[in-house]
């Protein structure tokens, strides 16, 4: 057999050079198609980078009595301002891409804060849509709190500080199928009345003096095409149930267990609501040199309290364990696990800093892959409106939580219907509707 | 034809067609009038190729000009002008949140007798709960935490099992518990609490 190697070598390279020989057939198809990834991810990067944003700061009222529901209509309306490019010059000459939100938690050493992260041009149809459902709160434009944060990971070191832990979070099943929804929680009896939130606000006030826990959920309009995979789902779903034959050998009654009907009304009912892509990101950042508890207390925490919204039958958050700061030499690839450890913390503050989505195409990973950390594990996942409303809203009333939050102190109402802001003409002409006719 | 060899001789086509073939795929221009579209389009498709691979090219380098920097060591330099980069990076020193309570549990259990047994139990079902309670796990009692838990704990089941012999214990007079029992359940809560990072 090994005598015969030259002899089939040269066979093999004959029938790779037919291959070359044939490059008319396939190289300009391939070539394009890699032509074009290559070129939208860079102009995709031109477009982020040029985009301009504003910081909002929410400011909650003590006694707000809208729930989730608002925060669900909320953003519904802002699905509605969705861009895509439209033309061949929007997409391949300007670089454009659907632009995205954050909804963001801060807690600096036990002080939280609300923010919400929105594009630029859109800050006045945003701010428009939440006053019209929580016109009690407050968004003040604010300097972004990142700016006072280290900005490489170098800095932060330099800064005293560590970076304990960071995660990028991720869904246990199919997009389709909802988290249990927030309808489970409230109820017209004030005593029952819970809002889940006040979980996750009391997991950040307990972040320690000195460490800083820093969260965002990363939101960007979806289109249609997760709601075909859920229908897709469904029919698998409903193919599966028994159905009982009659004694003629017809088909009788489906016979489906309640579980199964719960969970087919519930992914039918949440395909129905406006999807986005999200990204789910948080870090923890201690004093460096310290003896340090906060590690287990980010991974833990904050997922407990966002998976009061899970439940086994329906879908639950779980740690993405390939972008996670937690590395194990026990674990492929087994070298170096400090240094990708230090390499995954690193990425994860980046990403965090710059509020980074992951794009169409897989590329743009390539680029920002270290050697000992390929990029190609990130991924979004798809939410409903009423799955984010569920797990990010302003506390309402029954969230009992006493200083924690820098709240609205007086109430804020819109004014009313006669006064004359937009149309003063003549400062007489405005007096008079207010003064009794004379008689 | 024939010097081809196996790769043509299995093919029973018409003499013609293989020929054609045969050119085409060594590089030259065939006959015919498929033949003088194959050659304009050979130009075409070099022409596309190129444009292709250069605009692959320019890509890349735009792209890599700006790729972040993700440095994770100082350099020399670096370390010169500032001694705090010293030392490994995001070190930090992970202490178990309930480290001492667990040793001075385990101190307690190094000497125990049979008549103990309960008592320490009950006490390291404690050690466990403050444990959760420190993470931050939210629930209104021990039961809701471990249900929190649900899906993140590989070691769950055991600790389920230790759970449930100590609200035996709590819970039905004359049940009776022997050093063996306190040892598994011992491991049990020290195998769940190891992997929530609490030790």
């Amino acid at each position: 057999m090994l005598s015969r190697f030259p002899e089939l070598f040269a066979r093999y390279i004959d029938a790779v050079g037919v291959v070359f020989g044939v490059w008319w057939l396939w190289a300009p198809f391939l070539l394009w198609k890699a032509a074009k990834i290559s070129w939208l991810t860079y102009i995709r990067e031109y477009y982020k980078n040029n985009l301009k944003w504003t910081m909002l700061e929410l400011i909650v009222p003590r006694d707000l009595e809208m729930g989730p529901r608002a925060m669900e209509l909320f953003l519904t309306n802002v699905h509605a301002l969705r861009n895509a490019p439209g033309s061949w010059k929007e997409k391949y000459v300007d670089g454009e891409t659907t632009k995205w939100y954050a909804l963001e938690l801060a807690s600096f050493g036990g002080d939280v804060h609300f923010y919400l992260r929105v594009p630029a041009d859109q800050r006045q149809s945003i701010a428009a849509n939440f006053y019209a459902q929580y016109p009690a709160a407050q968004l003040l434009e604010v300097p972004d709190y990142i700016e006072s944060q280290p900005v490489s990971f170098l800095d932060v070191q330099r800064a005293g500080k560590a970076v304990s832990f960071g995660t990028e979070l991720t869904l246990s099943k199919d997009d389709a199928i909802p988290l249990r929804s927030y309808e489970d929680f409230v109820s017209d009896k004030d005593f029952e009345n819970l809002d889940p939130v006040s979980a996750i606000l009391e997991v950040f006030r307990g972040v320690e003096a000195g460490d800083t826990m820093m969260f965002q959920i990363l939101m960007r309009p979806a289109d249609g095409e997760w709601q075909k995979e859920g229908e897709k789902l469904v029919q698998e779903l409903k193919k599966k149930t028994i159905s009982a034959m009659n004694d003629d050998g017809t088909e009788g009654r489906t016979v489906r267990t309640p579980g199964e009907t719960g969970m087919i009304e519930a992914i039918e009912d949440n395909i129905g609501k406006p999807g986005f892509e999200v990204v789910i990101r948080y870090v923890l950042f201690e004093t460096k040199g310290q003896k340090s508890v906060g590690g287990a207390y980010a991974q833990r925490s904050v997922i407990g309290a966002l998976n009061q919204y899970a439940s086994s039958l329906l879908n639950a958050f779980k740690h993405n364990t390939k972008v996670w700061t937690r590395v194990n030499w026990v674990y492929w690839p087994h070298i170096f696990p400090k240094r990708r450890a230090d390499a995954r913390k690193a990425r994860i503050w980046k990403y965090y800093r710059d509020r980074a989505m992951p794009d169409e195409g897989n590329l743009g990973n390539l680029i920002q892959s270290s050697f000992l950390n390929w990029d190609f594990s990130r991924k979004t996942f798809i939410l409903s409106a009423e799955e984010l409303a569920t797990i990010y809203h302003p506390p309402s009333i029954a969230v009992l939580t006493g200083p924690i939050l820098r709240r609205a102190e007086s109430k804020t109402h819109g004014a009313p219907a006669g006064l004359p802001i937009f149309s003063a003409d003549d400062e007489q002409d405005i007096l008079a509707r207010f003064q009794k006719p004379k008689s | 034809m024939n010097d081809q060899g196996g790769l043509f001789d299995i093919l029973s086509l018409p003499e013609r067609m293989v020929t054609w073939v045969v050119t085409a795929a060594r590089g030259e221009i065939p006959f015919g009038f498929l033949g003088s579209v194959l050659a304009v389009w050979k130009i075409l498709a070099a022409f596309i190729s190129v444009i292709s691979m250069a605009i692959i090219i320019a890509s890349l380098i735009l792209t890599w000009r700006h790729r972040p920097q993700l440095k994770i060591r100082p350099s020399k330099k670096e370390l010169a002008k500032d001694k705090s980069l010293a030392g490994e990076g995001s070190k930090v020193v992970r202490q178990g949140i309930v480290r001492p309570e667990w040793d001075a549990l385990m101190k307690k259990c190094a000497h125990a007798n049979e008549h103990q047994v309960v008592a320490l139990i009950l006490e390291a079902d404690n050690v466990a709960d403050e444990a959760l309670k420190r993470l931050g796990i939210p629930g209104e009692d021990m039961g809701a935490r471990m249900k929190a838990l649900a899906g993140q704990l590989d070691s769950l089941d055991e600790f389920w099992s230790a759970h449930k012999t100590r609200n035996m214990i709590a819970h039905t007079p004359g049940f009776h518990v022997t050093l063996q029992d306190l040892e598994r359940v011992l491991h049990q809560y020290h195998k769940a609490l190891k992997e929530l990072g609490a030790l």
